[in-house]
């Protein structure tokens, strides 16, 4: 299939490991679109629950946001560091955005512990008790879909610490800097529509 | 990438046209746009009609959604395939809204009562 | 090509990145589910004939065991059996040796998709063993009864009583099992698209290729929602939210909706690489090319996007919207075009062969009259809504259902078998032993499956544990086709210890190939020696046409190997 040094692409010609990254991101662009899409249709029916996402830390859910954009300007850095072989930008990067994610990680627990203290737990017994049956959905949704995807951000973030440990270590496989950022970027994208449909519209 | 593979299959090592085939946008630009946009989502959720509110914040989610694929993930450089992936996931989701739809907006299920 | 020293068993079980160990390790552990999926089956069936009877190696049927049985052969039989033997063991087997290369694109993320899948079953047989005993909620999980009697307005009993239970366990197990068949997927998927061998483009390639990969890409799609809603249900049971439950504004029909809108695209995901399969048994043995090749291909994306779209059609009578019935009704009676296109396609490629009637080829003819004649057609019938109304939870479904699965799953499945065995080891299975194996099972399968049908149009519902109670059920020839449809099922599942036995027979002790390539076919694989070493190839090829050149009037052989000039 490909033999020549220099080639003009088909629409199929993609190293393999990117092909697949981006295979599990469209797979995952599945698993989490069911979600939202099962988020938006309850949302449109209830809306009691609208008063429930006044209860949610619209400033926290903000900053998060603002952290995670950032980050994925990071890993894109490192991409780019990786393309020019400098491992010690990519290092740099890489350890860039690990902190964003602990960031992340970290304000999301403020605010579940929260949220919990006030009551709006998982299964929203207390809710329940006050005859609130329906908005106990949506707190059922909102800890699903973040807790989901922050189990995603922690997943993204191993993966890249173990790719750059790998890079900086032997020197090669530089290519996997981007499939790992490719990660990334989705758990960002997903965030990017979290965010306003669970925080914003009341 | 290293071409470690037997003799014969040389041809599996995938090798580009270009050392790096796909463009390099200003990383910073896009960057600030999205933090732009971003700032627009959160001003837009205090219009009043919670129905325009929607529209326009999913709007510029997607907008937003559409920045980081095209040029953090560079899929505007990627060849059809990943642009074909892409569109059957949505394919997907947009089969399971319209199928969903009718069960579960419009209707009012019997809220059964506690026992 | 590698050289290393011999490893004994338990250590190529462990550590062997080898695609065929692989498939090979899928295929025991698969033909353990499905003895246990099998017995269940014979269990069921002899209390539903005699059902006072103490059934041998069971003992006494009550309605609970019933329910269990019934429910975990069907998930057994549907996630277990066809999933993993359609996509794992055929995919894993064939893809990297019909295309010319050594190995998958990721040998190690295929050794880890195998670990996921063994946990899966493990989980699974052990939900058997948990305290209130195995999961009797029906395959398809519906809530609020797979939320089980600790569910949705009882008072919490603490975690542990909540997770060990087979609910959760069953469905902890498809977790795990979905996730090895997606890391499979996207294994096939890059696997084919980036080490086809030299000349070999994506038309050149033996069509089960094709077929394996769009029904891993399909599934792949259509399993991302189920894979939010099985979250979403563990958390039902587990946590107690109230998802599917109507007190907390959710709606057990959300649950359906999201199964069947993967339960769908799943059944031909599980339909397509069988089809794959008939269609180079098809073509080499009646020394022909396969005929519309592309044809086939176009008819196979468009029933992939089609099958999306019809999932309702298992939930008309369910309180669905009646219009958005007669939509789903529309587009499942449209979406048997494609597949009527594919069939036609396999019968003009037989259409003035020089038809060699060898047991593949038994099984593959075998399996498409039975397809398409009885499973294909009362589909028709099933899909138009109002006569779903009144056929739909009877005998008449589970008739179809396994005239549609049995005929592609079963016989697709020994089809391969009988085809590639002597490839992968060098040895023939007994062709006396494997025509017994072949009419009987023909032969009981229709014993047990067209009574069937005739029970669903006399009313007799399924899923129920004791026809005694239903006065119009007892009466004359009822009784009597349950008791046909039972004893031809016991034949059915005894017959298939022949073919166990000639297998593990004859993988120590059959004869040995004469030549590398005794079906004289055009792919890949039988261009290399039997059984392929480590690398699958001692000299890679190189692919100067497609596989089906069979027959072509300027040379002198009456088939062309796809790497010769």
């Amino acid at each position: 299939m490909n033999t020549t040094i220099s080639k003009k692409l088909t629409w199929r010609d993609i190293p393999q490991a990117r092909l697949a990254v981006w295979a599990l991101i469209a797979g995952e662009f599945a698993i989490f679109g069911g979600l939202i899409v099962m988020y938006i249709l309850n949302r449109m029916k209830y809306e009691t629950w609208g008063e429930m996402a006044q209860h949610t830390n619209v400033i926290a859910g903000t900053i998060n946001t603002f952290v995670l954009l950032t980050s994925s300007y990071f890993v894109v850095k490192a991409h780019e560091a990786a393309v020019h072989r400098n491992k010690e930008k990519i290092k740099m990067w890489i350890w860039l955005t690990i902190l964003c994610a602990l960031i992340f990680l970290g304000i999301k627990t403020y605010e579940y512990s929260h949220e919990i203290m006030h009551g709006f737990t998982l299964p929203g017994k207390h809710l329940l008790a006050e005859g609130k049956n329906v908005e106990t959905m949506y707190w059922s949704f909102y800890y699903t879909m973040t807790g989901l995807h922050g189990l995603h951000v922690i997943g993204g973030a191993l993966a890249l610490f173990f790719v750059m440990r790998g890079v900086t270590k032997t020197g090669e496989n530089y290519h996997r800097v981007e499939a790992a950022g490719l990660y990334w970027h989705m758990v960002d994208i997903i965030w990017i529509f979290l965010f306003p449909l669970i925080y914003l519209i009341h | 990438m290293s071409s470690h593979k037997a003799p014969g299959l040389e041809h599996e090592v995938w090798v580009p046209a270009e050392p790096d085939y796909h463009g390099h946008p200003n990383y910073f630009k896009i960057y600030i746009g999205l933090l732009v946009l971003f700032a627009l989502t959160v001003f837009a959720s205090f219009i009043g009609n919670p129905m325009i509110v929607f529209i326009v914040v999913f709007s510029i989610s997607i907008i937003k959604g559409s920045m980081v694929l095209l040029y953090f993930m560079h899929l505007k450089w990627e060849p059809k395939l990943i642009w074909i992936l892409l569109a059957l996931a949505l394919m997907t989701l947009t089969f399971l809204i319209i199928g969903l739809y009718p069960d579960v907006v419009p209707v009012e299920r019997y809220l059964v009562p506690k026992p | 090509m590698n050289t290393h020293k011999k490893h004994g068993f338990w250590h190529r079980f462990f550590f062997s990145l080898d695609h065929k160990d692989i498939g090979f390790q899928y295929m025991l552990t698969i033909f353990l589910m499905v003895s246990i999926g099998g017995f269940f089956a014979y269990v069921f069936r002899m209390h539903l004939a005699y059902p006072d009877m103490k059934v041998p190696l069971f003992g006494l049927v009550t309605n609970k065991d019933y329910n269990m049985l019934i429910t975990n052969h069907g998930l057994i039989m549907m996630m277990w059996l066809a999933l993993g033997m359609l996509l794992a063991v055929v995919g894993n087997f064939l893809i990297p040796i019909m295309i010319g290369t050594d190995d998958m694109a990721f040998p190690k993320l295929n050794k880890i998709s195998y670990w996921f899948f063994l946990i899966s079953v493990i989980l699974m047989i052990a939900s058997f063993f948990m305290p209130k005993g195995g999961l009797g909620g029906g395959w398809t999980l519906y809530p609020p009864l797979s939320v089980g009697d600790f569910g949705y307005n009882t008072p919490y009993q603490g975690f542990a009583s909540r997770f060990f239970t087979a609910n959760t366990f069953v469905l902890l197990a498809i977790v795990f099992e979905f996730t090895s068949l997606l890391m499979g997927g996207i294994n096939f998927f890059v696997t084919t698209l980036n080490k086809r061998a030299k000349g070999m483009s994506l038309l050149k390639m033996p069509i089960v290729v094709w077929m394996i990969n769009i029904a891993s890409v399909l599934f792949m799609f259509s399993v991302g929602p189920l894979v939010a809603g099985t979250f979403m249900l563990l958390l039902d049971i587990n946590v107690g939210t109230g998802f599917y439950d109507a007190y907390r504004g959710g709606d057990p029909l959300l649950w359906e909706h999201l199964f069947w809108f993967f339960g769908h695209p799943e059944v031909y995901v599980i339909l397509l690489p069988p089809l794959g399969i008939l269609a180079e048994i098809i073509s080499t043995n009646s020394r022909k090319p396969l005929f519309g090749y592309r044809f086939i291909i176009n008819m196979t994306l468009l029933a992939g996007v089609l099958s999306m779209m019809v999932w309702a059609h298992h939930q008309f009578v369910a309180g669905i919207n009646p219009k958005a019935a007669t939509v789903f009704s529309i587009l499942t009676i449209i979406i048997s075009l494609p597949f009527a296109g594919i069939i036609l396609a396999y019968i003009a490629t037989l259409w003035y062969g020089k038809i060699r009637f060898t047991l593949p080829m038994k099984w593959a003819l075998g399996a498409v009259a039975l397809f398409t004649l009885l499973g294909g057609f009362t589909g028709l019938h099933l899909g138009a809504s109002v006569f779903d109304i009144y056929a739909h939870d009877t005998s008449f479904v589970v008739a179809h259902f396994h005239y549609t699965l049995f005929p592609t799953v079963i016989f697709g499945t020994y089809a391969a078998m009988y085809f590639w065995f002597n490839k992968f080891t060098g040895r023939h299975l007994n062709k006396t032993l494997g025509n017994i194996h072949f009419w009987l099972t023909f032969i009981f399968f229709n014993g047990f499956a067209f009574p069937l049908f005739l029970l669903g149009l006399a009313g007799q519902h399924r899923r129920i544990a004791d026809y005694r109670q239903f006065e119009f059920l007892m009466q004359d020839p009822l009784p009597l086709y349950r008791q046909i449809a039972t004893i031809s099922a016991v034949i059915l599942i005894l017959t298939q210890f022949i073919f166990i036995f000639n297998f593990f027979w004859s993988l120590k002790k059959g004869k040995k190939v004469e030549s590398n390539n005794p079906w004289e076919a055009n792919t890949l694989e039988w261009q290399t020696s039997s059984p392929p070493p480590h690398g699958n190839f001692a000299v890679y090829p190189v692919v100067y046409h497609g596989p089906y050149e069979y027959n072509m009037p300027e040379r002198d052989k009456d088939f062309t190997p796809q790497n010769e000039a």
